[in-house]
């Protein structure tokens, strides 16, 4: 948007980008990524069925008791709690490496990359934070 | 309508237009001149507020340039800058929703008419990537036109466009400029264009960073003697 004026027309007709394009993508981000974490978890914990059922000849009542057991509900909020932050994290690099794009399509190329190392490093870091908030709190 | 005094404007330490003094009367169109990385796209900024002059002022209507609240003008930029998410009646809305309290049905009526005055009716759910380059620049000129604007600026608005495409832009400027009243100030280098639609113009150049000439276009190139803007207005290849 930033090499195409898209941000400097919206400048121009008297709106704020950041409230605009920034906002939404932040709250999108940081509200659908939990959505998706608990997707992940439902078709891993499916997967793994799978699994038991066909390979390990387990039935389906003894496999999701065991998982039951191994996985308490703090896991799986804690894991979801950990990607609100990581949407909010992803959500804000890209914006504003997308907003300090400049030079044309080469630019654009240049942002994405940065802005996709950029996050990964990103969550790493937020992740590590959370693991020693976690083990500080006795979790 | 628009007061420059001393206005010097650049990118960080680096100086790209110096001390530039115009005056731009009101209901004139206006070109900008000046060959490739001649600042003409960065006094346009200056000129729209996008960009903060390292010295000097610039006014319109009596005050600068304004950086927020309801836009005093219209502007086109050089690629349309639609919102691609958006169909052309919703790029048109947009400004009528933010700073107007019309209503939906109003608002409807308002971008239907501007999409017509730019020939564009029909076209109102197309979105930008289903039209042409010259179809995206009449859109850009109904959006700039939604809150009727008493000045529009245009960047480059005959670039990339074929000559059948370009003339009928230049025919559309023409028309807004004789149907409204509206003062336009236009950013060029194509010479077909300038001799079309420009009343007054002034020319910059890239080395001394200055203005060079200024007055009406076919004046300066039938009487100009400096060889700068000469060799603008009788560009003629470099002998083998």
């Amino acid at each position: 948007m930033r090499v195409s004026e898209e941000i400097d027309a919206l400048r121009t007709l008297g709106l704020d980008p950041y409230g605009f394009l920034v906002f939404p993508r932040v709250i999108a981000l940081a509200l659908v990524l939990p959505l998706l974490t608990i997707l992940a978890d439902v078709v891993s914990i499916a997967g793994g069925l799978l699994v038991a059922m066909l390979g390990l000849d387990l039935t389906a009542n003894a496999y999701l008791l065991q998982t039951q057991k191994a996985v308490g509900l703090w896991d799986v909020f804690s894991g979801c709690l950990k990607t609100v932050f990581f949407g909010l994290s992803v959500a804000l690099i890209a914006c504003q490496r997308g907003l300090a794009a400049r030079g044309g399509a080469e630019g654009v190329g240049r942002a994405t990359t940065s802005a996709v190392v950029t996050s990964l490093f990103a969550i790493v870091v937020v992740d590590a934070i959370f693991t020693v908030l976690f083990n500080a709190f006795g979790r | 309508m628009i007061e420059v005094e001393h206005l010097t404007v650049g990118y960080g330490d680096t100086v790209v237009l110096e001390d530039l003094d115009f005056t731009v009367p009101r209901g004139d169109v206006f070109a900008i001149l000046g060959g490739s990385g001649s600042g003409k796209s960065t006094l346009l900024r200056a000129l729209i507020g996008l960009e903060e002059p390292m010295r000097g002022t610039v006014h319109i209507a009596g005050a600068p340039p304004a950086r927020e609240g309801p836009p005093r003008y219209g502007v086109l930029f050089q690629s349309g800058a639609l919102f691609g998410s958006m169909t052309l009646a919703e790029n048109v809305a947009l400004p009528l929703a933010k700073w107007t309290s019309l209503d939906r049905d109003a608002i409807d009526t308002i971008v239907r008419s501007k999409l017509r005055l730019v020939g564009l009716e029909g076209f109102e759910n197309h979105l930008p990537a289903a039209i042409s380059g010259g179809m995206k620049k009449r859109a850009g000129i109904a959006r700039a036109l939604a809150l009727d604007p008493p000045l529009l600026f245009l960047d480059e608005p005959s670039a990339g466009l074929d000559p059948v495409t370009a003339a009928e832009l230049d025919d559309l400027i023409l028309t807004l400029n004789a149907s409204l009243g509206m003062t336009t100030v236009v950013v060029t280098h194509e010479l077909r264009s300038i001799f079309t639609i420009a009343r007054h113009c002034i020319m910059l150049d890239g080395r001394t960073r200055r203005i060079i000439a200024r007055g009406e276009p076919a004046a300066l190139r039938d009487g100009s003697d400096d060889p700068r803007v000469r060799a603008f207005f009788n560009p003629r290849p470099r002998a083998a």
